[in-house]
């Protein structure tokens, strides 16, 4: 349990950081693309909910982590080869089908859609390279 | 990329120039407000579509400084008629600055260096109070003075950073401040004055 809860923590710091960076590179080499997010579908931001952005990789990694508790045994080979397995499995079975109801639902460009989707298939990336370090 | 502010009758200006003698001045079409700002990955120019109310400007010389004082002189800028091109930031930006509850921004002109006689180089203060957001503050805003239409025709042209936190108002921003607009803002007013009968 205590082994589980520090590979969930390690992963979030790991994932908050990543998506820091990953703002960062967007907002620096992509400024189209993150002017995007001027837009009545996001919040306007303000202390009562910038919380819950900055919890999102825990959240996540929590998550993640459950899910690699429970199916580790099915991905084999390389600890990179099984991060890379979650991330797919990740990236088909949970975020495909929110954000195709997403896209067909609100008013979002198509290339933010798909930056969300790589987004989330890296951030499992990373979590499952952790996971199969500290609990293969 | 100026749009009319000032789309006004009569904007009565009565001064009296160096010469003494007393003349009356009309603010003309073409003057215009203009609020250049940026964000952390773009950059907005914001012009007021309208200028909906107008109050008349008297000025008169205060006599040891030549300096010319102003009474009951308050332009009205309409909030909802400020325009960046950009529907977001725009209603971000009215947002910021508490309208529907604050309507207006307004510009109370409180002194102005005697312009006559117009030079190429010459510049003149001018003292106003912006009020933004209910919020006042009193600036120095230097005006570059060139005459057009055989002197017919007086152009203040001038141009003054702004903060928002001036005002203790906080720039708008998305995505927990990942995406947020600067605290700088540049104003920027061109008064085109006519002389009138």
């Amino acid at each position: 349990m205590k082994k589980a809860i520090i590979a969930g923590l390690t992963a979030g710091v790991v994932l908050l950081i990543l998506s820091l960076l990953l703002f960062f590179l967007q907002v620096r080499y992509f400024p189209e693309l993150a002017a995007l997010y001027w837009s009545d579908m996001f919040r306007w931001s303000d202390a009562s909910t910038d919380w819950m952005f900055y919890m999102h990789p825990f959240v996540v990694s929590f998550a993640l982590k459950w899910f690699w508790e429970r199916y580790k045994d099915v991905f084999s080979g390389s600890n990179i080869l099984r991060a890379f397995e979650v991330s797919l499995v990740y990236g088909v079975v949970a975020m495909v089908p929110v954000l195709w109801m997403t896209y067909s639902a609100m008013n979002l460009s198509l290339i933010m859609v798909l930056t969300w989707l790589v987004y989330g298939i890296l951030q499992a990336f990373v979590a499952g390279i952790i996971f199969s370090w500290l609990n293969p | 990329m100026k749009v009319i502010l000032f789309m006004l009758s009569f904007f009565l200006l009565g001064f009296q120039p160096s010469s003494g003698v007393q003349t009356t001045w009309v603010v003309e079409a073409g003057s215009s407000l203009v609020i250049d700002g940026s964000s952390n990955v773009n950059t907005f120019s914001c012009v007021v579509k309208k200028y909906l109310n107008c109050d008349t400007l008297r000025m008169f010389p205060e006599g040891r400084t030549r300096r010319l004082q102003f009474k009951q002189c308050t332009i009205h800028i309409d909030v909802g008629q400020i325009d960046c091109r950009h529907r977001f930031i725009t209603s971000d930006l009215r947002k910021t600055l508490r309208y529907p509850e604050v309507e207006y921004m307004k510009i109370h002109f409180i002194s102005l260096d005697d312009p006559f006689p117009v030079t190429a180089s010459k510049r003149i203060r001018g003292v106003v109070d912006i009020e933004l957001a209910g919020r006042t503050k009193r600036i120095d805003l230097w005006f570059d003075v060139s005459h057009q239409a055989s002197g017919r025709l007086l152009h203040l042209s001038g141009q003054k950073e702004l903060l928002f936190s001036d005002f203790k108002l906080e720039p708008p921003k998305k995505m927990a401040g990942m995406i947020k607009i600067n605290d700088e803002l540049k104003v920027n007013v061109d008064l085109f004055f006519r002389r009138s009968a």
